[in-house]
Protein backbone atom coordinates (compact mmCIF):
# COMPACT_ATOMS: atom_id res chain seq x y z
CA UNK A 1 0.00 0.00 0.00
CA UNK A 2 2.56 2.28 0.91
CA UNK A 3 4.66 1.89 -2.56
CA UNK A 4 1.39 3.12 -3.95
CA UNK A 5 0.87 6.01 -1.69
CA UNK A 6 4.51 7.29 -1.91
CA UNK A 7 4.74 7.49 -5.43
CA UNK A 8 1.75 9.54 -5.48
CA UNK A 9 3.03 12.20 -2.98
CA UNK A 10 6.48 12.47 -5.24
CA UNK A 11 4.49 12.65 -8.50
CA UNK A 12 2.34 15.63 -7.04
CA UNK A 13 4.85 17.06 -4.68
CA UNK A 14 7.72 17.57 -7.60
CA UNK A 15 4.88 18.70 -9.70
CA UNK A 16 3.70 21.32 -7.63
CA UNK A 17 7.20 22.41 -6.73
CA UNK A 18 8.00 22.66 -10.32
CA UNK A 19 4.89 24.53 -11.27
CA UNK A 20 6.50 27.28 -8.61
CA UNK A 21 9.15 27.17 -10.13
CA UNK A 22 7.85 28.08 -12.96
CA UNK A 23 8.12 27.19 -16.80
CA UNK A 24 11.94 28.21 -17.07
CA UNK A 25 13.16 25.95 -15.55
CA UNK A 26 12.04 22.98 -17.84
CA UNK A 27 14.17 24.11 -20.44
CA UNK A 28 17.43 25.38 -21.07
CA UNK A 29 19.25 23.76 -18.29
CA UNK A 30 22.21 25.65 -17.18
CA UNK A 31 24.88 23.92 -15.30
CA UNK A 32 22.98 24.76 -11.93
CA UNK A 33 19.66 23.38 -13.14
CA UNK A 34 21.75 20.05 -14.14
CA UNK A 35 23.00 19.83 -10.92
CA UNK A 36 20.17 20.66 -9.27
CA UNK A 37 18.22 18.03 -11.48
CA UNK A 38 20.35 15.59 -10.30
CA UNK A 39 20.16 16.13 -6.63
CA UNK A 40 16.32 15.98 -7.14
CA UNK A 41 16.54 12.43 -8.31
CA UNK A 42 18.97 11.44 -5.70
CA UNK A 43 16.42 12.43 -2.93
CA UNK A 44 13.30 11.34 -4.61
CA UNK A 45 14.66 7.84 -5.01
CA UNK A 46 14.93 7.32 -1.28
CA UNK A 47 11.42 8.86 -0.87
CA UNK A 48 9.95 6.62 -3.67
CA UNK A 49 11.84 3.36 -2.52
CA UNK A 50 12.06 3.91 1.48
CA UNK A 51 14.38 1.11 2.89
CA UNK A 52 12.34 -1.67 0.35
CA UNK A 53 14.64 -2.32 -2.02
CA UNK A 54 12.45 -5.62 -3.74
CA UNK A 55 11.74 -5.72 -7.60
CA UNK A 56 8.32 -5.61 -6.61
CA UNK A 57 8.61 -2.57 -4.77
CA UNK A 58 10.06 -1.19 -8.40
CA UNK A 59 7.30 -2.28 -10.15
CA UNK A 60 4.82 -1.15 -7.90
CA UNK A 61 6.12 2.46 -7.78
CA UNK A 62 7.02 2.73 -11.34
CA UNK A 63 3.18 1.07 -12.54
CA UNK A 64 1.70 3.84 -10.06
CA UNK A 65 3.66 6.72 -11.51
CA UNK A 66 2.65 5.60 -14.72
CA UNK A 67 -0.77 5.36 -13.84
CA UNK A 68 -1.04 8.87 -12.37
CA UNK A 69 0.64 10.20 -15.82
CA UNK A 70 -1.84 8.28 -18.19
CA UNK A 71 -4.59 9.31 -15.88
CA UNK A 72 -3.48 12.87 -15.90
CA UNK A 73 -2.78 13.00 -19.63
CA UNK A 74 -6.45 11.30 -20.37
CA UNK A 75 -8.12 14.14 -17.91
CA UNK A 76 -6.44 16.50 -20.22
CA UNK A 77 -7.39 14.99 -23.57
CA UNK A 78 -11.08 15.18 -21.96
CA UNK A 79 -11.40 18.29 -21.16
CA UNK A 80 -8.84 20.60 -22.69
CA UNK A 81 -9.77 23.44 -19.63
CA UNK A 82 -7.69 21.16 -17.59
CA UNK A 83 -4.71 21.13 -19.97
CA UNK A 84 -4.75 25.06 -20.02
CA UNK A 85 -4.55 24.88 -16.39
CA UNK A 86 -1.77 22.25 -15.75
CA UNK A 87 0.41 23.43 -18.69
CA UNK A 88 -0.47 27.08 -19.19
CA UNK A 89 -0.85 28.60 -22.69
CA UNK A 90 1.99 30.32 -24.98
CA UNK A 91 2.62 33.56 -24.67
CA UNK A 92 3.56 36.10 -26.87
CA UNK A 93 6.77 38.16 -25.62
CA UNK A 94 7.75 40.66 -28.84
CA UNK A 95 5.35 41.66 -30.95
CA UNK A 96 6.85 42.55 -34.61
CA UNK A 97 10.08 43.57 -33.13
CA UNK A 98 8.34 45.27 -30.30
CA UNK A 99 9.53 43.60 -27.07
CA UNK A 100 6.42 43.64 -24.20
CA UNK A 101 8.78 44.22 -21.59
CA UNK A 102 6.29 43.96 -18.74
CA UNK A 103 5.53 39.89 -19.51
CA UNK A 104 9.05 39.81 -20.23
CA UNK A 105 9.91 40.62 -16.91
CA UNK A 106 6.21 38.88 -15.08
CA UNK A 107 8.12 35.46 -17.15
CA UNK A 108 11.33 36.20 -15.50
CA UNK A 109 13.00 36.77 -18.88
CA UNK A 110 14.95 39.34 -20.58
CA UNK A 111 15.61 40.41 -24.20
CA UNK A 112 18.64 38.86 -24.18
CA UNK A 113 17.14 35.09 -23.51
CA UNK A 114 15.13 36.52 -26.70
CA UNK A 115 17.57 37.03 -28.72
CA UNK A 116 19.76 34.41 -27.62
CA UNK A 117 16.96 31.60 -28.98
CA UNK A 118 16.54 33.71 -32.73
CA UNK A 119 20.55 33.45 -32.74
CA UNK A 120 20.47 29.93 -31.91
CA UNK A 121 17.39 29.01 -34.11
CA UNK A 122 17.70 31.25 -37.27
CA UNK A 123 20.99 32.93 -36.91
CA UNK A 124 19.09 36.44 -36.51
CA UNK A 125 20.84 39.43 -34.94
CA UNK A 126 18.37 41.97 -34.02
CA UNK A 127 15.24 42.40 -32.59
CA UNK A 128 13.90 44.23 -35.47
CA UNK A 129 14.13 40.93 -37.05
CA UNK A 130 12.23 39.33 -34.82
CA UNK A 131 8.14 39.13 -36.19
CA UNK A 132 6.70 37.33 -32.89
CA UNK A 133 8.65 35.54 -29.88
CA UNK A 134 6.39 32.91 -28.31
CA UNK A 135 7.12 31.64 -24.90
CA UNK A 136 5.92 28.06 -25.51
CA UNK A 137 3.70 25.91 -22.65
CA UNK A 138 7.37 23.80 -21.68
CA UNK A 139 9.24 26.77 -21.46
CA UNK A 140 10.84 27.12 -24.54
CA UNK A 141 11.00 30.29 -26.94
CA UNK A 142 9.46 30.06 -30.36
CA UNK A 143 11.10 33.06 -32.64
CA UNK A 144 9.03 34.06 -36.26
CA UNK A 145 11.52 36.27 -37.90
CA UNK A 146 10.43 39.27 -39.65
CA UNK A 147 9.20 37.84 -43.70
CA UNK A 148 8.24 34.38 -43.20
CA UNK B 1 6.10 42.48 -10.04
CA UNK B 2 4.52 40.44 -12.46
CA UNK B 3 2.02 43.43 -13.16
CA UNK B 4 1.03 43.84 -17.09
CA UNK B 5 0.73 47.22 -18.29
CA UNK B 6 -3.26 47.26 -19.70
CA UNK B 7 -1.76 47.24 -23.69
CA UNK B 8 0.23 44.41 -22.59
CA UNK B 9 -2.36 42.79 -21.00
CA UNK B 10 -4.78 42.20 -23.88
CA UNK B 11 -5.13 38.90 -25.36
CA UNK B 12 -3.60 37.80 -28.37
CA UNK B 13 -5.15 35.87 -30.45
CA UNK B 14 -2.63 35.58 -33.52
CA UNK B 15 -0.24 33.72 -34.18
CA UNK B 16 -1.16 32.10 -31.05
CA UNK B 17 -3.79 31.52 -28.75
CA UNK B 18 -3.08 33.05 -25.60
CA UNK B 19 -5.07 32.69 -22.34
CA UNK B 20 -3.64 35.37 -19.88
CA UNK B 21 -6.26 34.79 -17.41
CA UNK B 22 -4.39 31.49 -16.64
CA UNK B 23 -1.15 32.91 -17.16
CA UNK B 24 -1.56 35.23 -14.74
CA UNK B 25 -2.91 32.49 -12.11
CA UNK B 26 0.36 30.67 -12.73
CA UNK B 27 2.67 33.65 -12.07
CA UNK B 28 0.60 34.48 -8.78
CA UNK B 29 1.12 30.87 -7.77
CA UNK B 30 4.79 31.08 -8.86
CA UNK B 31 5.25 33.88 -6.40
CA UNK B 32 2.65 32.63 -3.26
CA UNK B 33 4.66 29.26 -3.90
CA UNK B 34 8.01 30.41 -3.62
CA UNK B 35 7.04 32.53 -0.31
CA UNK B 36 5.60 29.17 1.12
CA UNK B 37 8.95 27.06 0.13
CA UNK B 38 10.83 29.91 2.18
CA UNK B 39 8.32 29.51 5.08
CA UNK B 40 8.44 25.69 4.57
CA UNK B 41 11.89 26.12 4.87
CA UNK B 42 12.60 28.26 8.05
CA UNK B 43 10.09 25.88 9.71
CA UNK B 44 12.61 23.07 9.00
CA UNK B 45 15.76 25.09 10.35
CA UNK B 46 13.22 25.41 13.44
CA UNK B 47 12.66 22.01 13.77
CA UNK B 48 9.04 21.78 13.16
CA UNK B 49 9.71 18.71 10.95
CA UNK B 50 12.66 16.97 13.38
CA UNK B 51 15.71 18.13 14.96
CA UNK B 52 15.56 21.53 15.69
CA UNK B 53 14.86 24.23 18.72
CA UNK B 54 11.28 23.58 18.48
CA UNK B 55 11.63 19.80 18.04
CA UNK B 56 14.37 19.23 21.32
CA UNK B 57 11.93 18.13 24.47
CA UNK B 58 13.78 18.08 28.08
CA UNK B 59 11.56 17.71 30.36
CA UNK B 60 11.66 15.67 34.60
CA UNK B 61 9.90 15.10 37.16
CA UNK B 62 9.76 17.54 39.92
CA UNK B 63 12.02 15.50 42.27
CA UNK B 64 14.12 15.18 39.19
CA UNK B 65 14.43 11.50 39.49
CA UNK B 66 13.21 10.90 36.13
CA UNK B 67 14.43 12.92 32.98
CA UNK B 68 14.12 12.13 29.55
CA UNK B 69 15.48 13.75 26.04
CA UNK B 70 13.57 13.32 22.98
CA UNK B 71 12.22 14.85 19.86
CA UNK B 72 8.45 15.99 19.54
CA UNK B 73 8.81 15.75 15.60
CA UNK B 74 10.32 12.80 14.20
CA UNK B 75 9.75 11.59 10.59
CA UNK B 76 8.65 7.68 9.39
CA UNK B 77 11.31 5.55 8.89
CA UNK B 78 14.24 8.00 10.34
CA UNK B 79 15.71 7.06 13.63
CA UNK B 80 15.69 9.53 16.65
CA UNK B 81 17.15 8.78 19.75
CA UNK B 82 15.60 9.11 23.76
CA UNK B 83 18.00 9.78 26.45
CA UNK B 84 16.30 8.31 29.89
CA UNK B 85 18.07 9.53 33.14
CA UNK B 86 17.45 7.78 36.72
CA UNK B 87 18.03 8.59 39.75
CA UNK B 88 18.28 5.72 42.58
CA UNK B 89 20.32 4.49 45.27
CA UNK B 90 24.27 4.18 44.03
CA UNK B 91 25.01 0.55 43.06
CA UNK B 92 21.40 -0.49 42.45
CA UNK B 93 19.40 -0.96 40.20
CA UNK B 94 15.94 0.96 39.09
CA UNK B 95 13.30 -0.18 37.09
CA UNK B 96 11.88 1.77 34.19
CA UNK B 97 8.58 1.49 31.86
CA UNK B 98 7.47 2.03 28.57
CA UNK B 99 4.03 2.11 27.35
CA UNK B 100 3.02 -0.41 24.81
CA UNK B 101 2.24 2.78 23.08
CA UNK B 102 5.74 3.44 22.49
CA UNK B 103 6.18 -0.05 20.57
CA UNK B 104 3.63 0.52 18.61
CA UNK B 105 5.21 3.81 17.18
CA UNK B 106 8.41 1.86 15.54
CA UNK B 107 11.18 -0.55 16.59
CA UNK B 108 14.20 -0.01 19.02
CA UNK B 109 16.93 -0.73 16.58
CA UNK B 110 19.44 0.09 19.83
CA UNK B 111 19.86 0.82 23.85
CA UNK B 112 22.99 2.21 24.59
CA UNK B 113 23.95 1.14 27.68
CA UNK B 114 22.39 -3.07 27.81
CA UNK B 115 19.53 -2.58 30.27
CA UNK B 116 20.65 -5.55 33.41
CA UNK B 117 17.26 -7.46 32.11
CA UNK B 118 14.05 -6.18 30.10
CA UNK B 119 11.06 -8.11 29.49
CA UNK B 120 8.21 -7.33 27.49
CA UNK B 121 4.57 -8.17 28.31
CA UNK B 122 1.64 -7.37 26.37
CA UNK B 123 -0.38 -4.09 28.27
CA UNK B 124 2.62 -4.14 30.39
CA UNK B 125 4.96 -2.28 28.65
CA UNK B 126 8.62 -2.38 28.09
CA UNK B 127 10.31 -2.78 31.27
CA UNK B 128 14.10 -2.39 31.77
CA UNK B 129 16.38 -2.92 34.80
CA UNK B 130 18.85 -0.78 34.62
CA UNK B 131 22.14 -0.34 36.82
CA UNK B 132 23.12 2.86 38.68
CA UNK B 133 26.80 4.14 38.89
CA UNK B 134 28.24 5.17 42.10
CA UNK B 135 26.10 8.34 42.34
CA UNK B 136 23.46 6.49 41.87
CA UNK B 137 22.68 7.89 38.21
CA UNK B 138 21.48 5.29 35.51
CA UNK B 139 20.84 6.66 31.82
CA UNK B 140 19.58 4.93 29.02
CA UNK B 141 19.91 5.74 24.86
CA UNK B 142 16.95 4.30 23.04
CA UNK B 143 17.41 3.99 19.53
CA UNK B 144 13.67 4.02 17.62
CA UNK B 145 13.39 3.94 14.07
CA UNK B 146 9.30 4.82 13.83
CA UNK B 147 7.04 3.35 11.57
CA UNK B 148 4.05 4.39 12.58
CA UNK B 149 2.36 8.15 11.49
CA UNK B 150 0.28 10.57 13.34
CA UNK B 151 0.70 11.89 17.17
CA UNK B 152 1.54 9.29 20.02
CA UNK B 153 1.37 9.57 23.62
CA UNK B 154 3.03 7.04 26.02
CA UNK B 155 5.17 7.87 29.12
CA UNK B 156 7.70 6.65 30.97
CA UNK B 157 7.25 4.61 34.81
CA UNK B 158 10.10 4.90 37.59
CA UNK B 159 10.77 4.90 41.07
CA UNK B 160 7.21 5.52 41.42
CA UNK B 161 6.84 8.37 39.58
CA UNK B 162 5.82 9.25 35.56
CA UNK B 163 6.55 11.58 32.49
CA UNK B 164 4.51 12.17 29.79
CA UNK B 165 5.98 12.11 26.12
CA UNK B 166 4.72 13.47 23.22
CA UNK B 167 5.74 12.68 19.69
CA UNK B 168 4.41 13.35 16.24
CA UNK B 169 6.00 11.25 13.42
CA UNK B 170 5.34 12.68 9.80
CA UNK B 171 5.01 10.14 6.80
Amino acid sequence: MDAVLRAVAVYFVLLIIFKIAGRRSLSQLTLFDFVLLLIIGEATQQALLGDDFSVTNAILVIATLFTVDIGLLRIKQRWPKTDVWLEGAPLIVVERGVPLNSRLKAARMDIDDILESAREKHGLERLEQINYAIVEKDGKISIIPVGS
Amino acid sequence: MGRLTPEEAAERHAPVKENIKVQQVHWRIERVGFVALIVLITLALLGVFSSGPLSQVQQQTESGNLAVEYQRFIRNGATSELIFTLHSRPGQTVEMTLDDALLEEGTVEGMVPEPVSSFAHKGAGLVLRLQANAEGLATVRLAMRSSGIGSYRYSVHANGESLPLHQFIYP
